[in-house]
């Protein structure tokens, strides 16, 4: 092995960004998080030129994926045009050429900060959800090496507990978001921070989760048609937000995930939080032609 | 405002094609994938460079895979195994591949070896795959390795424990994690 085998002519930027020693290894650690569903593979999670927090470990995961032809999305709380969101779709375009979108339905892949969009994702769909933690275990176990050992055992008696604990003090489950949801009958993960809404869509989905967190740096996957159960009591079914009945004031539509916008007389509108699907039906309803693609709610239900 | 885009060289392009093949192969086991660029080289180069360990038996592959840096290792040590599955012979070795511990499950082996894919309805030896990425179930005809290799595997792979495994075919490639579970019809 010589030093001019290992060594390249310069170049200004990488394709991507990420030089090639940086994608291998999140090559390597994204397969291994596809094979181990749900199991968070440690990585050497790199420099980007965002802070860490701001979505570093989703934007490595893109960066690794995007081809010239791809189609990419950028989702933050389920808005394509929150400044962290555009700035992220930008940055992508600028690095990898590839093209950038705000349809659900044309993406190749979507990053998502907290939010999975109401359209129904297909086969050939990436879906890359930035985690800020991936570890479920971390408030019932603060050590890391402890909380390992639990998941090599299985071991998520003590993540009952505080749900137990939850329903005995409030008398219902009070999990918001990151729900800890079993995976494959083995591992439970944290959905990263999604609402109670969006959990079900991850269950037996047609389309690939990719879960990465830069700070953190782990990285773990959801395969398509995968199982993913949130934990719920026999006897306790599992409650989504109370939203069936809420209608976006912006859109009107009806039975999907809104944002509560509190007015100055104390009583709130809505609008709906995946805002592109509330532009499509704008579009519609102005007679643009506008296809709207299936969804995993209707009316407010879940379509299984 | 003009912006400059950056744009994939040779080398980008190779590693990402064939990592969309490697990454659809382990997320739909069972599902044939189309190498742009097949060979098992282009495959090592997409993934291995200095921090891996490999095994190769067949030499001509060994010095273009030790060329990305990555280094030879006895077969039990080794990250990622290039060999045949054709004879049965060699598979006292494959117990001892990593397999992974309950900490880390990941600290594993992927084997990447030469088969005949043969759909459905092909010849070899029919396989039937469930599991995550398999919607339902599905079947697939695999030739060129050794029918015994497949109880080896379902021993060998105590999930999360295990190793995951792809087949090419030419420009095809297949993957097997271990959490496929196969059936052998």
């Amino acid at each position: 092995m010589k030093l001019d085998q290992l060594t390249k002519p310069w170049e200004a930027f990488s394709y991507g960004f990420l030089d090639q020693s940086a994608k291998r290894e999140m090559r390597r650690r994204i397969l291994k998080a596809i094979a181990i569903p749900g199991y968070q593979v440690p990585y050497a999670s790199r420099e980007v030129p965002i802070a860490r927090g701001w979505g570093t470990g989703g934007l490595q995961v893109t960066l690794t994926l995007l081809k010239p032809s791809s189609v990419v999305k950028v989702i933050d709380q389920g808005a394509d045009d929150s400044v962290n969101a555009s700035s992220i779709r930008k940055f992508l375009r600028r690095v990898s050429s590839a093209r950038e979108t705000l349809d659900t339905m044309e993406a190749d892949v979507i990053q998502s900060r907290h939010r999975i969009p109401e359209e129904k994702l297909r086969e050939d769909q990436i879906l890359v959800l930035q985690v800020p933690n991936p570890e479920p275990l971390r408030p019932v176990q603060p050590d890391m090496s402890e909380a390992r050992i639990m998941h090599g055992d299985a071991d998520y008696g003590q993540l009952w507990l505080t749900l137990y604990e939850q329903l005995v003090r409030s008398g219902r489950i009070m999990q918001g978001s990151s729900y800890p949801s079993m995976v494959n009958g083995r591992h439970v993960m944290t959905p990263s921070p999604i609402p109670r809404w969006d959990v079900p869509k991850m269950h037996m989905a047609a389309n690939l989760t990719i879960l990465s967190a830069g700070r953190e740096k782990r990285i773990h996957a959801v395969p398509p048609y995968t199982r993913v159960e949130p934990l719920v009591f026999d006897d306790v079914p599992y409650r989504i937000e109370d939203h069936a009945d809420k209608t976006c004031y912006r859109s009107g539509v009806t039975g999907f995930f809104m944002n509560e916008l509190p007015q100055d007389d104390g009583s709130s509108s809505f609008e709906v939080s995946d805002s592109q699907y509330g532009v499509k039906h704008i579009r519609r309803q102005e007679g643009e032609p506008v296809t709207l693609g299936e969804t995993y709610y209707r009316e407010g239900r879940l379509e299984r | 405002m003009t912006q400059t885009l950056l744009v994939p060289t040779a080398e980008d392009i190779r590693a990402n094609a064939t990592f969309d093949a490697l990454m659809w192969g382990l997320a739909r086991p069972g599902l044939v994938q189309t190498l742009a660029f097949p060979g098992m080289l282009a495959l090592a180069e997409s993934l291995l460079d200095r921090e891996c360990t490999f095994f190769c038996c067949d030499e001509a592959l060994k010095e273009g895979i030790a060329a990305t840096g990555a280094q030879a290792v006895p077969i039990a040590e080794a990250e990622y195994v290039f060999i045949s599955l054709e004879n049965g012979l060699q598979f006292s070795d494959l117990s001892d591949l990593l397999v992974g511990n309950l900490l880390y499950p990941d600290a594993s082996a992927t084997i990447f070896a030469p088969a005949v894919i043969g759909g459905a309805t092909g010849s070899g030896t029919r396989l039937r795959l469930s599991g995550p990425g398999v919607n339902g179930s599905l079947d697939i005809a695999i030739g060129g390795v050794d029918p015994s290799f497949w109880a080896l595997r379902s021993k060998a792979a105590r999930y999360p424990l295990g190793w995951d495994l792809y087949l090419t075919d030419g420009d095809r490639l297949v993957g097997f994690p271990r959490s496929t579970e196969i059936e052998v019809l």
